[in-house]
């Protein structure tokens, strides 16, 4: 063993999506614009479990041929409720780049269990998947997320005026990035403090 | 009459003429300077051959132009619209002149004009996006020629030569687009 566990955290633990058990609880989150874009990457409307199945069945596959994405359902120690996805994708290993996506079923779990989880998409995403830069897409949309990652140590690189339409109203699509060597500073501060 | 939508002063927006054009395309591409502006992937090279397959059976789900200036009507790039995202209506525009003498004199900066009131008038586009490479300093006045916006930068996105290189990014509004144009009436 060349480290502790990458998937397993002190509440949760980065699992593998089941498209036959999952279906149904994502089939819920398709009510939210944001996790048909970004994970999808469809048109926006409520998918059905079985709809669900065949769209993230292919993407599986796709990404496990051409390696351009890794998928992880984000479930509690031992439990089978699945409560959030992380999925790395645009993964460009010429430049050793890739984003970050991050969602979870609601605010609550987002708060609980957020910080974690990004923790360990950290060191998967630097030590594992070994890239130089992770970048990821936010928006004040969703002003906890954005916390969230700024909290991490994301920096904000970009904002794109009027580039998101949620709810009725445009936002700035404002685009963070993390760099490995931002990332293995913030690791020697926190053994510092330890 | 001729419809003119896609001709401006220098140059017309034409489509791809797959038999004359991508053997240009294959011509431009064995110059590595000109792949390493047009985009992140490491540099190849590809047969005019394999391209025209890829073309036929590729359902584009973009607007792909051949320039085209007006006085010989020679192909000296292309200019390409996609990434289309129809909700917030934003789209992503990627420019090239492959004939070297037509660089650096008002060609690119006149086809993109063309393209936007493409993408502005006719697609009803909110925005368009682009990226540009830090070393690529011709492409970046030619953006602001026609009206985009530094947005903000990407640290270090491209990995070339053993050295870390940031791309620029780069907006435009249709408000904004309109705005100019009625100025320069």
């Amino acid at each position: 063993m060349i480290g502790t566990s990458l998937f397993i955290g002190q509440q949760i633990e980065l699992t593998a999506i089941n498209p036959e058990k999952d279906m149904e609880a994502l089939s819920a989150w398709t009510a939210d614009q944001e996790f048909v874009k970004e994970f999808l990457e469809g048109d926006f409307h409520p998918y059905s479990a079985a709809e669900l199945k065949k769209a993230i069945s292919e993407k599986i596959k796709k990404a496990d041929e051409n390696h351009g994405a890794y998928y992880f359902a984000i479930r509690p120690i031992g439990k089978p409720d699945v409560v959030g996805v992380l999925i790395f994708g645009w993964i460009w290993s010429s430049q050793q780049s890739g984003r970050i996506f991050l969602f979870f079923e609601d605010k609550a779990s987002l708060e609980q269990y957020g910080e974690e989880v990004l923790k360990l998409g950290l060191r998967y995403a630097f030590m594992e998947l070994s890239l130089h830069r992770l970048w990821t897409e936010l928006s004040d949309h969703n002003p906890t997320k954005l916390t969230i990652f700024e909290k991490a140590g994301f920096l904000r690189e970009t904002q794109r005026k009027e580039a998101l339409f949620f709810d009725g109203t445009y936002y700035d699509q404002l685009d963070y990035a993390m760099l490995k060597p931002e990332w293995k500073k913030l690791q020697e501060e926190v053994q510092n403090e330890k | 009459m001729k419809n003119d939508f896609f001709v401006s002063n220098l140059v017309e927006l034409a489509p791809v003429h797959i038999d004359t054009d991508l053997p240009l395309w294959e011509k431009w591409d064995h110059d590595s300077d000109y792949q390493r502006q047009l985009n992140i992937y490491p540099a190849r090279q590809m047969s005019a051959a394999s391209m025209k397959e890829w073309f036929e059976k590729d359902n584009l789900k973009s607007a792909l132009f051949s320039i085209h200036e007006l006085k010989e009507s020679k192909t000296i790039g292309f200019v390409e619209l996609d990434g289309y995202e129809w909700t917030a209506r934003t789209s992503w525009v990627g420019i090239a002149i492959g004939e070297d003498e037509y660089r650096g004199r008002g060609y690119g900066t006149d086809a993109m004009n063309v393209l936007l009131k493409f993408a502005f008038r006719a697609l009803n586009m909110h925005r368009v996006n682009l990226s540009v490479f830090e070393f690529n300093k011709r492409a970046i006045r030619s953006y602001e020629k026609c009206g985009f916006k530094y947005e903000g930068t990407s640290r270090e996105q491209i990995y070339k030569e053993d050295k870390r290189w940031d791309v620029y990014n780069m907006g435009i509004l249709q408000k904004d687009w309109e705005l100019l144009q009625s100025l320069e009436k």
